[in-house]
């Protein structure tokens, strides 16, 4: 191809601090690096209340720009109700939330109807009236076509800013079995943003 | 005449080994000669039997065995391939779908009866020629029942597999693009690995006839398959019968474009592409570090010429041009960036070749100016820029431009209704791009304005007429019900497009300028201001995601006022950039960089794109004395407020640094 014009250089953006590569697996203390000890993980698997990976859920508190996730599962839990783990993905998503891109693929459940998923669109209106001027709107979407569109995903994954994190169970560490994630990996260098957009717009597909 | 796919001269480049557990023809025609009257007679029996019976393969190979005994010779294998001999006896004596069955049953449990068959049906053809009609009869009639599945494969798997394909084609909207998917999600001629024989011996015999009957299928699942039969797919791939094909292959689509349904033509363009994706991979070596480009890049202008030449000796090659390359442009478009486009190892530069060269085919025939009201809403404007990329490159004039100014000619009550969701249906491809500013796709849209006798008054009748998309930004979309954001934003990223358009009109026009102050340098310099100020209006009112482009645009803005203005001392206008602006043109860059103090990230950033462009920084140091900025001070503030929240207020080290030295 014949270039146009001659290209123009432009400073790229400054990288925020990134963390260090970390494995950490779902501990009722909020996740830990080491497995479980056997008896640690039978407690954590009768337990009622799986507690979820406390370094995610900050890593998203703390989001500048965008939180986008894939997981088919993150919002059915495998007991009780979806709208228990819907409630607790928005206490990740505080109101001071700074970041404004968020984007949750999943696949649709029976269990989950309009009105649950109306929580998110109500949380984004209110992430938005917290801050006066706020200069970019948040969003929260939620797409259903993962399993349709696309259905040749099979980990689960996030994108937080400028980080992927990638899950053995459910994005967040709420599965109950002995199950890890792993973060600090620049999500650029992995081709992650680029698939995820690719995924994203998969369910643009009128077909 | 010696024309070759470059995977054909690949393959016979290396060694091949021949695995003594494959018969060929010849081991069947050497079998052949053996035979005495009496032992003919006894085969005539075996093949009797399998004709008249629904044995299992114990009896066959039974019935076989003794046969094999009256033989004196000691044949290796001689008793597998008088069983396979007899059963393409029997298929050429009784070529029936029924005997098909049966062979195909034995065919099932025996790997020497499915790997030897059609060599033995060729053997057997060679020296008894009544069994050519026959076979081919019998490839028609299996084809028939293929076509309306009631021959059924022995695997349950592959049927479903062929039955859910063909429903899928039959629920599929976009059927074109799911050939040119390349038929996502389908398995390949494997699904039909076990009438192969049968479909390579009726090729060999009578490829016409072959490529008759295949013609008028409209199963692109079982086409594609069969076209493996006749070496056109995965493994040894020909191009003489890729071009035979070619040239045989019914009209796919009318003069102006739409598609008949018929599949054939579209799927061996799918081949062809494939042919010229491989090369790169073919003459890459396991260490990237030797890899010879030069190699690559003539061997991919080579196959996209076959392919071109190919094409161009139909009479409707303007047409298969009008739907094919837009799918090429399509994946020109996708790529990162034009150096992604211009490196030859990219799949972008051998679609790029390929576009080229079948510009290059053109020779004045007429193509039509749009695409028809069947295409998929991405080719419209995949083909304008095909249509662009031709007049560019000097193979047809520049097309008329007036219907794109027109899909952006929205009224408030358009945007809710079929006129709004066309538009924002045929530009979504572009308008998620964002790896480039201005890009390769809104390059291709503004070019057909650079060669209008005003380019800067044509990009701002094109924007001043967006206002509707503007208002919708700003106050928002009455219709929405639902997603009344979903509005704004959509509305948004089309103004961004339409900006980057005239950023690469403004591009293009600078870079073609040459001459000192004119009337040429007037205008481009208006259209800059009219761009300054839409950046400006935009950043006001678009608090969509869209906001984060519209900030990086100003550093894109303040950049190329500088670098078209620079002194003519400076070294890199004496290699590039004219002097396109006079002193007194605003926004000056002193005028960008005050518009933006009261955020100095924004305008630490400005300044390091700036300071990029004017490595020795005399430049940048003359802006900060105009603007009155106080780079000490600046720098100071980045670093506290990035001690304060290090995430909120990232900083480059070096680039800070640079800005220091200022």
């Amino acid at each position: 191809m014949k270039g146009f014009a001659p290209s123009i250089a432009i400073a790229p953006k400054a990288e925020r601090p990134f963390p260090d590569k970390e494995i950490l697996w779902g501990s009722q203390e909020g996740g830990q690096p080491r497995f479980p000890t056997s008896n640690a993980a039978y407690a954590r698997k009768f337990s009622n209340d799986p507690v979820p990976l406390q370094q995610f859920g900050n890593a998203v508190s703390g989001a500048q720009e965008r939180i986008w996730i894939v997981d088919e599962y993150l919002l059915m839990p495998d007991s009780g109700k979806p709208s228990r783990r819907i409630d607790q993905i928005l206490t990740w998503l505080p109101i001071w939330l700074a970041a404004s891109d968020i984007r949750l693929l999943t696949k649709p459940h029976q269990e989950i109807g309009g009105s649950e998923l109306t929580k998110f669109q109500q949380h984004a209106r209110e992430i938005n009236k917290h801050t006066a001027r706020r200069s970019k709107e948040c969003r929260i979407e939620v797409k259903l076509h993962l399993t349709k569109n696309c259905d040749f995903v099979h980990d689960r994954f996030a994108i937080i800013d400028d980080e992927l994190w990638h899950f053995g169970g459910t994005v967040g560490g709420f599965h109950s079995k002995v199950s890890a994630a792993s973060r600090g990996w620049r999500a650029a260098d992995h081709g992650a943003i680029e698939f995820f957009e690719e995924i994203w717009k998969a369910g643009e597909r009128n077909e | 005449m010696n024309e070759q796919w470059q995977s054909e001269r690949h393959s016979k480049a290396k060694q091949v080994y021949v695995d003594p557990d494959f018969k060929t023809v010849q081991d069947f025609l050497d079998l052949q000669s053996q035979f005495s009257h009496v032992q003919h007679n006894a085969f005539d029996e075996v093949v009797s039997w399998i004709v008249g019976h629904d044995g299992d393969l114990s009896e066959l190979k039974q019935r076989t065995a003794q046969l094999s005994n009256e033989f004196v010779l000691a044949t290796p294998d001689c008793h597998p391939l008088l069983m396979t001999l007899a059963c393409a006896a029997a298929l050429a004596q009784a070529p029936v779908a029924q005997t098909w069955i049966r062979v195909s049953a034995y065919k099932y449990n025996s790997w020497q009866l499915a790997r030897w068959l059609g060599n033995a049906m060729m053997a057997y053809s060679t020296v008894h020629s009544s069994a050519c009609e026959a076979y081919v009869q019998l490839a028609k009639q299996v084809f028939s029942g293929l076509e309306d599945f009631s021959i059924h494969s022995k695997s349950d798997r592959t049927n479903s597999e062929r039955t859910g394909a063909w429903a899928h084609w039959n629920e599929c909207r976009s059927k074109l693009d799911e050939i040119w998917w390349e038929l996502r999600g389908w398995s390949g001629f494997m699904n039909y690995e076990s009438e192969m024989p049968l479909f390579e011996v009726f090729y060999e015999l009578e490829p016409g006839e072959f490529i008759e009957t295949i013609s008028k299928c409209a199963n692109p699942y079982l086409v594609s398959a069969l076209l493996v039969a006749a070496r056109i797919g995965p493994f040894a791939s020909k191009f003489s019968d890729w071009q035979r094909m070619i040239a045989a292959a019914p009209k796919a689509f009318e003069d102006d474009g739409t598609w008949n349904h018929s599949v054939l033509m579209p799927l061996l363009l799918v081949e062809a592409r494939s042919q010229l994706l491989q090369v790169r991979q073919n003459l890459r070596s396991p260490d990237l570090e030797s890899v010879d480009l030069g190699l690559i890049k003539d061997e991919i202008t080579r196959s996209a010429k076959l392919i071109a030449n190919a094409l161009a000796g139909r009479s409707d090659a303007p047409a298969i041009f009008a739907r094919w390359t837009p799918w090429l442009m399509r994946q020109i478009l996708l790529a990162r960036s034009e150096k992604e486009v211009g490196d030859v190892t990219s799949a972008a530069f051998a679609d790029d070749t390929l576009i080229d060269m079948i510009g290059s085919k053109l020779y004045g025939s007429s193509l039509p100016q749009s695409s028809p009201n069947d295409a998929s809403t991405w080719e419209a404007w995949c083909y304008r820029c095909v249509l662009v990329s031709f007049a560019y490159n000097g193979h047809i004039k520049v097309p008329d431009w007036s219907s794109f100014v027109d899909e952006w000619d929205i009224s408030p009550d358009d945007w809710a209704c079929a006129k709004g969701h066309l538009l924002r249906e045929r530009a979504s491809l572009v308008t998620g791009l964002h790896k480039e500013m201005p890009g390769i796709a809104a390059n291709f849209l503004a070019y057909p304005i650079t060669q209008s006798t005003s380019p800067a008054e044509y990009w701002i009748g094109l924007w001043n007429n967006a206002v509707t998309l503007r208002e919708i930004v700003e106050f928002g979309d009455p219709d929405a019900t639902t997603d009344e954001y979903n509005s704004r934003s959509e509305a948004g990223r089309l103004l961004l497009l339409l900006f980057r358009v005239g950023l690469a009109t403004f591009d293009q026009c600078a870079a073609r300028y040459s001459g000192n102050v004119s009337p040429d340098s007037r205008s481009i310099a208006r259209l800059f201001s009219a761009l300054s100020s839409a950046n400006y209006e935009m950043r006001e009112i678009d608090s969509t995601l869209n906001q984060d482009a519209w900030g990086t645009i100003a550093q894109h803005l303040a950049v190329r006022r500088m670098i078209w203005a620079l002194p003519s001392s400076s070294e890199r206008n004496s290699t590039k950039y004219s002097n396109v602006f006079e002193a007194n043109d605003t926004p000056s860059v002193p005028d960008i960089l005050a518009a933006s103090k009261g955020d100095v990230i924004e305008l630490a950033g400005l300044l390091q794109s700036l300071s990029l462009n004017d490595p020795d920084g005399s430049i940048v140091k003359g802006f900060l004395n105009s603007a009155l900025i106080d780079m000490p001070s600046i720098v100071q503030l980045v670093r506290t407020l990035n001690q304060y929240h290090p995430r909120k207020y990232p900083v480059n080290e070096a680039q800070l640094q640079k800005l220091t030295s200022l």
